[in-house]
């Protein structure tokens, strides 16, 4: 009994220098974000070249369903998926193997389950267009519209995703 | 004494300190110099008053005074070594061991407090309604950004930026797997 008395402090001190599962909490994956770049356009949309894809259906459909973002026609230049870090920036980089247009973004409150409040940032030909602090819910995105190219503009959607979403 | 005695013998006849042999023969002298003997009475006059204000400084207590004490409680305390020391009870040297083992146990608990407990299940209280109010900030000169919220739908409208070159394109590697990177996709 003596023995345990006299360890315990030292016990104490040892729980402290090696917290449980001595983990950074900071790099715990809370959602994902999703940041696509669209080609939106009232002109010829086959100018945004061969590589861009159709968008889906919905998609178009809720861009239609703003006047702002109301164009004859959409294609899907790129898109990137990026866990959000609980403590940790992260980039988005939705044209790969390009720099011309990064998203940056880290969490700045958990409002929520399904929500957060994010710092965003919008970099455009590397340089900081942008920055927000917006709360973000599961499943509706923001859209930023973005700058004219091709004869039409470039709308940058943002969305956050579950942790498990492929 | 006709000559004049010299200042140092002047001034201990003053304060009446000089031996009686000399204090005679200043005295012989200063009997024929009223002003000195006048000099003589005033500063009769003035000792008892200078006595007065150094005694209080004289009743200061000496250091040795203390060191006295000092010594003297640790000379009683070796004679007596069962002893508690005077003011402190007893039972204090029989549950000492209690006073690290409570200060770490109080350590441990305000950190595991302070940490939150391993994989909580807490829900966030949620911020309040000013922090959930958007904010646009452009850095860049002539920039600016507005604002719209309609339904379930939030647009940012940005305005002044310059237009992506129409050189631009969709690079080939676009179609490819993006590279993992390591701060990227930790998980």
């Amino acid at each position: 009994m003596n023995l345990l008395l006299r360890t315990l402090p030292a016990l104490c001190l040892l729980l402290l220098a090696f917290p449980a599962g001595a983990q950074d909490r900071g790099r715990d994956v809370l959602r994902q974000l999703e940041v696509e770049v669209i080609f939106a356009s009232n002109g010829d949309i086959e100018a945004a070249g061969p590589r861009a894809k159709e968008l889906d259906r919905s998609t178009i459909q809720q861009l239609k369903d703003q006047d702002l973002l109301r164009f004859k026609d959409y294609r899907l230049l790129g898109s990137d998926k990026k866990p959000v870090f609980r403590s940790y920036e992260n980039w988005a980089e939705p044209i790969a193997g390009s720099d011309e247009i990064l998203c940056r973004f880290e969490v700045g409150t958990v409002v929520s389950k399904s929500s957060l409040r994010m710092d965003l940032e919008l970099w455009l030909s590397r340089k900081k267009i942008l920055k927000s602090g917006i709360a973000l819910v599961d499943g509706k995105p923001v859209y930023v519209l973005g700058p004219e190219w091709r004869g039409g503009r470039l709308i940058i959607a943002m969305e956050l995703l579950p942790k498990q979403s492929s | 004494m006709n000559t004049k005695p010299d200042d140092e013998w002047l001034a201990l006849w003053l304060e009446d300190e000089l031996d009686p042999e000399r204090t005679a023969q200043v005295d012989a002298w200063a009997a024929g110099e009223p002003e000195w003997l006048e000099h003589r009475a005033a500063a009769r006059a003035l000792k008892p008053l200078f006595n007065e204000a150094s005694l209080a400084a004289a009743d200061v207590p000496h250091a040795e005074f203390f060191n006295a004490r000092i010594r003297r409680e640790i000379e009683k305390a070796a004679a007596n070594p069962a002893a508690p020391a005077a003011g402190q009870p007893a039972r204090t040297t029989r549950r000492a061991w209690l006073v690290p083992l409570t200060a770490a146990a109080g350590i441990a608990l305000g950190f595991w407090a302070g940490r939150g407990a391993p994989g909580g299940t807490s829900a966030p209280l949620p911020p309040p309604v000013a922090d959930l109010a958007p904010v646009l900030y452009t850095p860049e000169k002539g920039v600016a950004a507005e604002f719209v919220s309609s339904g379930d739908t939030t647009v940012i409208v940005l305005a002044g930026v310059a237009a992506l070159p129409d050189e631009w394109s969709i690079p080939e590697t676009a179609a490819e797997e993006p590279e993992t990177r390591p701060m990227a996709d930790l998980r």
